[in-house]
């Protein structure tokens, strides 16, 4: 890694991702409230729809990317023994890695799933 | 009036611990500044080390720890102050006795900053002039008096002290970025560059709460992420 991603891409990177978060979750949040799906097949129905899969995955990507940049911080904050402080980074980001490969996986069944359904 | 004052003297102490003292309050006139107490302390007890020098806010050698909170003394009313007045070094940097601590690292960090104009075009017959409006980018940024009051503040500087330029630095790096006459625009965006020299302010702000002159250094940490996106465009 560069030194510029380091530094000025990470801090672009977690405005950016701040700002799709936001987007998202309001959106999200509003969707849920006004017509919250009455049970799993309506989840699912959802859930197949293309765009909402895009977004969604989108979504995960950008947490999973904001996260990265705030526990980063925070461990070049106060973790200070450089053995330590790589072996935290590299289990958060295999945790975070893991995680979001794991949601992608869930939502791709479920669109799988919703086509079969719609088939 | 009642003082509680941190003590530390290496060559004697074994550790630093905090002595009580109490001024007459006959003694105390209206308008009375921190600093005019403390010189009235050290008649009582000369062994009691604080810098000063101006006694008005300009020098910037009082910098000390009041209340919790860092400030000049001599520009820190005696009548707003919570009673015992808790006093004690600036955080974060080696005492060397007393109220009086090592700035060695926070004059590194300045000097880091390369605080002065680079320009290596010919000189011209009369000044480098400057617009009115040039000049006026530098207003809020020439005024620091370097009493260390905001990076000793910044909790990020507390952490990375030797990595971290701190916010005082970081505002003089602005003042030279933001001059019309300076050439070295490019050479110092690079060496604020990484993840330490500039990314560790988390915009905490607590540099521009403490600033006796009213500074705003998270303001020109926030110019010069501007004009670091601006130049990767």
């Amino acid at each position: 890694m560069t030194r510029a991603a380091q530094g000025l891409r990470a801090w672009l990177l977690q405005r950016f991702t701040a700002l799709y978060l936001a987007a998202f979750l309001v959106y999200a949040v509003a969707r849920l409230l006004l017509t919250p799906p009455a049970g799993y097949d309506q989840w699912l129905a959802w859930m197949g729809q293309p765009l909402t899969g895009v977004a969604l995955t989108l979504f995960v990507a950008a947490l999973a990317l904001h996260a990265w940049v705030g526990i980063r911080d925070v461990l070049i904050d106060y973790v200070h023994a450089v053995w330590l402080r790589l072996s935290l980074m590299a289990v958060v980001a295999l945790l975070l890695l893991g995680s979001g490969l794991w949601v992608t996986r869930a939502l791709l069944l479920a669109a799988m799933r919703a086509a079969q359904v719609g088939a | 009036m009642k003082f509680s004052i941190y003590r530390y003297d290496p060559d004697q102490d074994d550790k630093p611990y905090m002595r009580d003292y109490v001024l007459d309050d006959a003694r105390i006139e209206p308008g009375m500044m921190l600093l005019d107490a403390l010189l009235l302390l050290k008649a009582q007890d000369e062994t009691l080390s604080f810098r000063r020098s101006c006694g008005e806010g300009v020098c910037g050698s009082d910098g000390m720890n009041i209340n919790g909170r860092n400030g000049l003394a001599c520009v820190t009313p005696l009548k707003n102050l919570a009673q015992p007045v808790k006093l004690r070094p600036l955080p974060g940097l080696p005492v060397i006795r007393d109220l009086v601590v090592d700035l060695a690292q926070f004059y590194s960090q300045y000097r880091a900053a390369r605080p002065w104009l680079i320009n290596d075009e010919p000189c011209p017959e009369v000044e480098r002039l400057q617009t009115p409006a040039e000049r006026e980018r530098l207003d809020g940024l020439y005024e620091c008096i370097l009493c260390a009051c905001c990076s000793t503040a910044c909790p990020s500087f507390w952490w990375n002290p030797d990595k971290f330029l701190g916010p005082a630095a970081l505002l003089q790096s602005w003042r030279f970025l933001a001059d019309s006459r300076d050439r070295a625009t490019e050479e110092r965006l690079d060496g604020l560059e990484g993840p330490f020299r500039l990314f560790r302010c988390h915009t905490i702000m607590n540099c521009v709460d403490v600033c006796p002159k009213g500074l705003n250094p998270t303001r020109a940490i926030g110019h010069i992420k501007e004009l670091m996106v601006k130049r990767s465009l």
